[in-house]
């Protein structure tokens, strides 16, 4: 069974490797301890896979030539 | 003479380095105001106090989180209260939530992959507007963005151990959202008690 620190403190490193927030050493701990953990390694992969969900998902609302053209317009007027 | 001190030059700066990042504001807006045309004006406020401020930026630097940051406030200044869908979770509230000890940290909320095969894109967005401002701020920002650590502090304003930590607690509130939306569609999630226990700690 694991240590709950152990699996807190793994977590933690996850979150800040995949928010690009961990060294290169960092980073080499996390991917050799899940080698050796399949627990780990789930648990890489199910955060991966949320935030490409969210990324993926999440509704971006279309920006039209006509509204990059009005924020010109108003630009212009400011001279 | 410098770029930015003729009319061409700010224009061309502007065009270069500014408006490029126009879709990213746009969805950032969306999310914060709920309304389509409401984002639009947002983003066009933050275009026009970036122009006029210009003289303060500097040519090739992070141009994208100078104008989130713009955005952030003038959303703040102008559209916070008259939102016409306001956060779900009053003032009162979120201060308490805020105040609680950091122990919370230690829980994991596990969302299975299975779990996505239950949801459709649409719920995404609807669980994260669910979720209170501050919380769904640094999901977009972080999640959606990619915005790092520093950025996130500088953008709105906090230290970067409060950005992990409202990151940490943002998605686990947005897992939860999110699969409390897939059991409403008939996910079940059929790991053992034993093993869930043991996620938890």
């Amino acid at each position: 069974m694991r240590a709950p620190n152990d699996f807190k403190d793994f977590r933690q490193k996850v979150d800040m490797m995949l928010d690009k927030a961990l060294s290169k050493e960092g980073e080499e701990e996390v991917m050799s301890k899940i080698k050796d953990n399949p627990d780990y390694e789930r648990l890489l992969k199910n955060e991966r896979n949320f935030r490409d969900f969210v990324r993926g998902n999440v509704v971006r609302p279309k920006v039209t030539p006509e509204f990059i053209q009005s924020i010109k317009d108003k630009i212009r007027i400011q001279h | 003479m410098e770029k930015k001190d003729t009319n061409k030059g700010r224009d061309d700066l502007f065009e270069k380095e500014l408006l490029p990042h126009v879709d990213a504001l746009t969805t950032f807006a969306y999310h914060l105001t709920y309304h389509e045309e409401d984002a639009k004006d947002l983003v066009q406020e933050t275009f026009m106090k970036s122009y006029r401020a210009l003289n303060s930026y500097v040519e090739g630097t992070n141009a994208k989180a100078w104008l989130f940051k713009i955005l952030k406030n003038a959303y703040i200044n102008q559209y916070r209260k008259k939102s016409r869908r306001p956060t779900k979770v009053d003032f009162e509230e979120f201060i308490g939530y805020q105040d609680k000890d950091d122990s919370s940290i230690a829980e994991y909320q596990d969302l299975r992959i299975e779990i996505f095969e239950n949801l459709l894109g649409d719920e995404v967005t609807v669980a994260i507007n669910s979720l209170p401002i501050d919380f769904r701020t640094v999901i977009l920002l972080c999640d959606v963005e990619g915005f790092t650590y520093e950025e996130i502090a500088r953008i709105i304003d906090i230290p970067i151990g409060t950005v992990r930590s409202r990151l940490h607690r943002a998605r686990n509130m947005l897992k939860d959202k999110l699969k409390q939306y897939a059991e409403s569609l008939g996910f079940q999630d059929k790991r053992g008690r034993s093993e869930k226990n043991d996620e938890s700690e």
